[in-house]
């Protein structure tokens, strides 16, 4: 453990002779103590873990008027989109009154979120070639996708714009031509239009993506080129 | 203890007033609930007896056959009970209960050790995240003695399965684990071997004295 790191999370004993205790707030640990606020009797034996002091993520079922204990249910409770983190997950009773049932007696459940990467709009690939541009066949590194991926935005920008005339680079997907965009002479930017996007082919996983500059500012070439393609 | 009559639907009556009985410290004792009068409905079939040693555990502990006798009468009379007492089943039905409520937060550390689980056998689990010699830091850890639970599967519902490791070859993963995991651990889930306090160095503190300030704090939960 880090010094110092612990303090503030929870101690909670899920086998052993504290079990059904509330948990305890650790207020000091060094790489191999832990120390904590109120006294809870830890054997040789026990487990017990040490999670967040807060619930981020807490769910209410409506009233119930359910007289069948053994009745299930299922409860959806939004989180963020998580990839391999572990959760704690309890279930309380709640009274008329709002009364919640007691944090040390709950049962809980540790569980492992597997997750996957979300789909949102956010860049998949990004291409940087640093410095005044010139042209070249490979700018960049060629960069590789873990699965498919439906392209719906390339935008790339220039840090110093191009003079006298543009920027022009086609990105190569397994090779091939891609998609080619120019960044106009004085401008700083450019964007594939909605036309352009939707010819797109998807992107294969395991397959170099690439970019190659076919031409540059005739005055200036243009400096610090950054490519983004977008999912 | 306490009792309830249930229904054909298992549907419980309201629970019966919680008798408290004292038992000899050797905690291997039988006790006899006597005089039971069954709520005078139709239709009651059985029972559920609620049995703990601490208040807030009063769970369901056993079950019992009711017989329908004239004017809603029901037998048997009385219920022995001993033990031994389960800790964790279904609680007592109360009326108060007005929801249930989920929560969830980050878990710092659960274990030692987490890693996927690459085959199962009969009383055996193996995975390449104990395949290997310990740091030569710690030369003498084992994971035997610790408990190995599995927390996530990734498609499907996660069993509820903990085993304690009895042995541990460390030049192929393979752990003895009791209870017997085969036909419940799947290749795939996600598993930790528990934290636990060393016996013979102990890594846990004993709680600090409470100051006097202290005593009446709540800790953050």
């Amino acid at each position: 453990m880090t010094p110092g790191a612990e303090v503030g999370n929870l101690i909670r004993v899920i086998q052993g002779v504290s079990r059904g205790t509330t948990p305890v707030k650790i207020v000091a640990n060094t790489a191999t103590t832990l120390t904590w606020d109120l006294p809870m009797v830890i054997n040789p034996g026990d487990v017990w873990i040490i999670k967040e002091p807060t619930w981020p993520y807490s769910c209410d079922t409506t009233s119930l008027d359910n007289g069948n204990p053994l009745a299930v249910t299922t409860i959806n409770m939004p989180t963020n989109n998580f990839v391999d983190e572990t959760l704690v997950i309890v279930g309380f009773t709640v009274d008329v009154n709002g009364n919640e049932s007691p944090d040390g007696d709950a049962p809980i459940r540790e569980d492992w979120v597997f997750g996957a990467e979300g789909l949102s709009k956010v860049a998949g690939l990004v291409f940087q070639m640093q410095g005044t541009l010139g042209i070249e066949s490979n700018a960049a590194q060629p960069l590789y996708l873990n699965r498919p991926v439906t392209v719906g935005d390339v935008k790339a920008y220039v840090q110093s714009a191009p003079t006298g005339s543009g920027i022009r680079f086609t990105i190569y997907v397994g090779g091939a031509a891609w998609l080619t965009l120019t960044i106009p002479a004085g401008q700083t930017a450019v964007v594939a239009t909605p036309s352009q996007v939707a010819a797109l082919s998807q992107i294969p996983a395991n397959t170099a993506v690439s970019i190659g500059i076919t031409a540059v500012g005739s005055t200036f070439p243009g400096a610090d080129l950054s490519v983004f393609i977008y999912a | 203890m306490a009792i309830c009559a249930t229904d054909s639907n298992g549907l419980p009556s309201a629970p019966s007033n919680i008798t408290i009985i004292g038992t000899s410290a050797s905690g291997t004792d039988t006790f006899t609930l006597e005089d039971i009068t069954w709520p005078a409905v139709a239709g009651l079939v059985s029972y559920v007896s609620f049995v703990a040693t601490q208040d807030d555990l009063i769970c369901a502990q056993a079950t019992g056959t009711l017989t329908a006798g004239p004017s809603n009468t029901y037998t048997p009379g009385s219920i022995a009970f001993g033990g031994p007492v389960l800790r964790s089943t279904w609680a007592l039905p109360s009326p108060y209960v007005s929801k249930v409520r989920i929560k969830a937060k980050h878990e710092i550390h659960g274990g030692v050790i987490g890693g996927s689980i690459d085959s199962v056998s009969a009383g055996t689990l193996v995975t390449g995240y104990l395949q290997d010699a310990p740091a030569s830091t710690n030369p003498s850890w084992t994971p035997v003695g610790r408990i190995i639970s599995i927390i996530g599967r990734p498609e499907g519902d996660t069993p509820y399965f903990s085993a304690k490791v009895t042995s541990w070859d460390q030049t192929t993963g393979t752990l003895g684990v009791t209870p017997d995991p085969n036909g419940i651990v799947q290749e795939g889930d996600c598993s930790f071997c528990g934290l636990l306090p060393m016996p013979q160095t102990p890594r846990i503190r004993p709680p600090l004295p409470i100051p006097a300030a202290r005593t009446t704090s709540i800790p953050t939960a």
